[in-house]
């Protein structure tokens, strides 16, 4: 892969690439630090890389990582395969969805965003998130229940 | 899905986020950066050699299956509305009988009754900064269960972004053969956790971890159901024992060592559907990446 094709496929990916990094990180100075560390190691290990059609979910995965590994020098960490804990819920009322979202905890957040908001299959939210698939599907139940919760209203599926 | 969803999330990305990205990969260089590469295959085929000699002497430490490592899964219990499903989640700091083991499942069950999934942002004393406490009874409880097996707590970290940087928090000499990167972070006593590449023929994604007889940790990991695994216990050409569990998905070496404990996750397995490792792994594969590693360095 060429600097110009990778530079560009991480380019496409601006969007997914922000979205999860909110999912695990409060801080904008953390999230771009995040991002940069993703997209370096992702162009070191890059001949790693042997499906393209995989591209998107690998370097997802290396961005979890490394949003992982700010939250654990900033604070703890807990598992080998899970999300870190505990983001303060902001003030209770507001009805918009993303706000919703970003009250949940951690462990359903990320799968929400990824399957719901970045369309990733159940498949390769396990695999990023190294969870067993049915692990995935009952983080999003839980999920979609909590913010029915929260939001007072049905939530879309 | 829905648009609601996407609208939700839909807005542009912060312009500071976007020149980052855009001015990290401006500074790209074409070079692969693939360090550090000692394939030797004369050398892999001399140790293959070997270890056919050895096979069939006798093996350095007893046989345990993942089965017999699994512990409660805290945010099963936490997240089920009904009976929680059979946890697939394993302890990753010794066999079954082993302190550190016992009190790792004994937290996970604590956890699990405690309620693990419950987010709180309490503010506990820093020395439990490296664990699952959430709550001054949490601490209690946590010191309770390493007190009664004469575990230690971690107090400290430090990062790791290369093989050298790990050899020199270490202290120790090269014990990964191959390595193209790896990264992670030390504790204070030697135990650590790292995500490295290893090329070997292929390339053998995984995340290492090294846990030093008498600290506490609560790493874990999720298998699947051990009954889909293939077992055996392999002894290293340095004459090291080590369980190799191979698995539809992911593959998992376990090594009892004279100072700590070593677990490895590797990110493929036999049905080859890794994001990670794209090839089915084989026995044989597993058996190669065994040898990429010289547990005596380790300890």
């Amino acid at each position: 892969m060429t600097k110009d094709d990778f530079a560009v496929q991480i380019m496409d990916m601006k969007k997914t690439l922000y979205h999860v990094a909110c999912g695990i990180l409060r801080s904008e100075a953390d999230r771009e630090d995040a991002v940069q560390e993703c997209i370096l190691k992702a162009w070191e290990k890059r001949e790693s890389l042997k499906s393209d059609a995989a591209f998107r979910s690998w370097v997802t995965r290396i961005l979890i990582n490394e949003c992982y590994d700010i939250c654990r020098r900033s604070s703890k960490i807990i598992v080998l395969d899970e999300l870190p804990d505990a983001v303060a819920p902001d003030e209770i009322g507001n009805r918009d969805l993303r706000d919703a979202i970003a009250r949940l905890e951690d462990i359903y957040r990320l799968p929400i965003i990824l399957f719901y908001v970045e369309g990733f299959s159940i498949r390769e939210i396990s695999q990023m998130l190294l969870i067993p698939e049915g692990t995935v599907k009952s983080r999003l139940h839980a999920g979609r229940g909590k913010l029915r919760m929260l939001l007072g209203e049905e939530v879309p599926v | 899905m829905n648009d609601l969803w996407k609208d939700a999330f839909g807005e542009e990305v912060p312009a500071s986020f976007e020149a980052r990205m855009r001015q990290i990969l401006a500074s790209l260089e074409e070079e692969p950066k693939i360090r550090r590469f000692r394939f030797r295959p004369a050398t892999l085929i001399a140790a293959v050699l070997v270890v056919a000699l050895l096979a069939g002497t006798a093996l350095a430490t007893d046989f345990f299956g993942l089965k017999s490592l699994i512990v409660t899964d805290p945010y099963a219990v936490a997240e089920a509305t009904a009976a929680p499903p059979p946890s697939d989640l394993i302890a990753l700091q010794g066999f079954p009988q082993s302190a550190e083991f016992r009190a790792n499942a004994e937290w996970m069950d604590y956890l699990a009754a405690y309620g693990a999934a419950v987010d709180t942002e309490a503010r506990v004393e820093p020395r439990y900064a490296f664990y699952s406490v959430s709550s001054d009874d949490a601490g209690q409880a946590l010191d309770e269960i390493t007190a009664r097996y004469g575990l230690k707590l971690h107090t400290s970290l430090a990062d790791f972004d290369s093989e050298d940087d790990l050899y020199s928090l270490l202290g120790t000499r090269p014990f990964i053969s191959n390595c193209a990167a790896i990264s992670g972070y030390v504790y204070e006593d030697g135990s650590f956790q790292g995500d490295g590449t290893s090329v070997a023929g292929r390339c053998y994604e995984y995340q290492f971890g090294r846990y030093v007889k008498g600290s506490f940790s609560e790493v874990t990991l999720h298998v699947g159901n051990p009954n889909d695994y293939e077992e055996w216990m392999y002894t290293t050409s340095g004459g090291v024992a080590v369980q190799l569990s191979l698995g539809p998905s992911r593959c998992v070496l376990m090594a009892d060592l004279p100072e700590s404990f070593v677990a490895v996750n590797l990110l493929g397995g036999t049905l080859g559907d890794s994001l990670f490792m794209p090839d089915p792994v084989t026995r044989s594969d597993l058996e190669t990446f065994a040898e990429l590693f010289d547990f005596s360095a380790i300890g």
